[in-house]
């Protein structure tokens, strides 16, 4: 079988691709490989979408949960002599 | 390997203020450190590490990023130091690793297998894709993954880490990086797909 129709029939080589893609450029043969498959796979087009999809959900969760949280006062009262402390050394 | 610190620019003037980090800057890093790695005592723990590393190297501090990004920049590196301790529960070869913890989604001839065939659930929207319970689920999922896996994932598409960066500080192939991505990526969206709505 030609390496044409084996990726074009091939949904687990086309997913990686995919990945691929989504964080850089494919060689031109990999995108061509990619882009025929897509072309007949409704599945793997949206496993595309999906994908990039997870990406920006991951790229939001470090902004989105990040609330402010504050520290004890004991605690940055030892920090505070610990830099002091430090910086007398220093 | 050497400390990551290194890589981060300074210059030889002196315009750091360290007498005022702790009430400028704990609270900030703190949080920082807490929604990456979820530990309360590790959490305060780097922050003091990241002033006294801030510290020795005060005196080269030039003011070309300011105090908040400098400081910011030192804990990430420490943050990357955890999430590389914390990956080291994996055998010596990831991708044996990978497959024996990983489901198999695909035929053998590279169909996707009838039950794991993807289908629209949600997120294909993107008016969707601020929905806060969906990025909970997200995390859900994530913390069923493998350990190096779940590390590669967070360096990669929340930490937005170079991918030659990853493969160096986890010691991974460029080969390993991509079908460790390709997995992890497909366990997620199965995952989110068999958890969501």
């Amino acid at each position: 079988m030609s390496k044409k129709r084996k990726i074009a029939n091939n949904c687990e080589k086309a997913t990686f691709l995919i990945e691929k893609s989504l964080l850089g450029p494919l060689s031109q043969r990999d995108n061509f490989y990619m882009g025929l498959h897509l072309k007949g796979c409704d599945v793997c087009r949206i496993y595309q979408v999906q994908s990039m999809g997870i990406n920006y959900l991951a790229s939001q969760l470090l902004s989105e949960t990040a609330a402010p949280l504050k520290l004890d006062d004991d605690f940055k009262k030892k920090l505070h002599l610990k830099v002091n402390e430090a910086l007398r050394k220093g | 390997m050497a400390g990551a610190q290194e890589t981060i620019p300074f210059t030889a003037e002196l315009n750091a203020q360290p007498h005022l980090w702790v009430d400028a800057y704990a609270d900030y890093l703190y949080s920082y450190a807490m929604c990456r790695i979820k530990d309360e005592e590790l959490a305060r723990d780097l922050v003091q590490e990241t002033f006294l590393a801030a510290l020795e190297k005060a005196d080269k501090f030039g003011g070309r990023s300011s105090e908040k990004t400098w400081l910011t920049a030192i804990l990430k590196y420490k943050i990357i130091d955890v999430y590389r301790s914390r990956s080291r529960s994996f055998s010596d070869d990831p991708i044996r690793d990978c497959t024996s913890k990983g489901k198999t989604f695909f035929q053998e001839d590279g169909h996707w297998n009838l039950e794991d065939r993807p289908h629209p659930f949600g997120i294909e929207e993107a008016n969707k894709l601020e929905n806060k319970e969906l990025q909970k689920a997200l995390l859900h999922c994530l913390q069923k993954l493998p350990a190096l896996w779940m590390t590669i994932f967070t360096m990669k598409f929340m930490e937005d880490v170079l991918a030659h960066s990853i493969c160096e500080q986890l010691n991974l192939s460029s080969a390993n990086y991509w079908v460790i991505i390709h997995r992890t990526k497909i366990n997620l969206r199965a995952c989110l797909q068999k958890n969501w709505p």
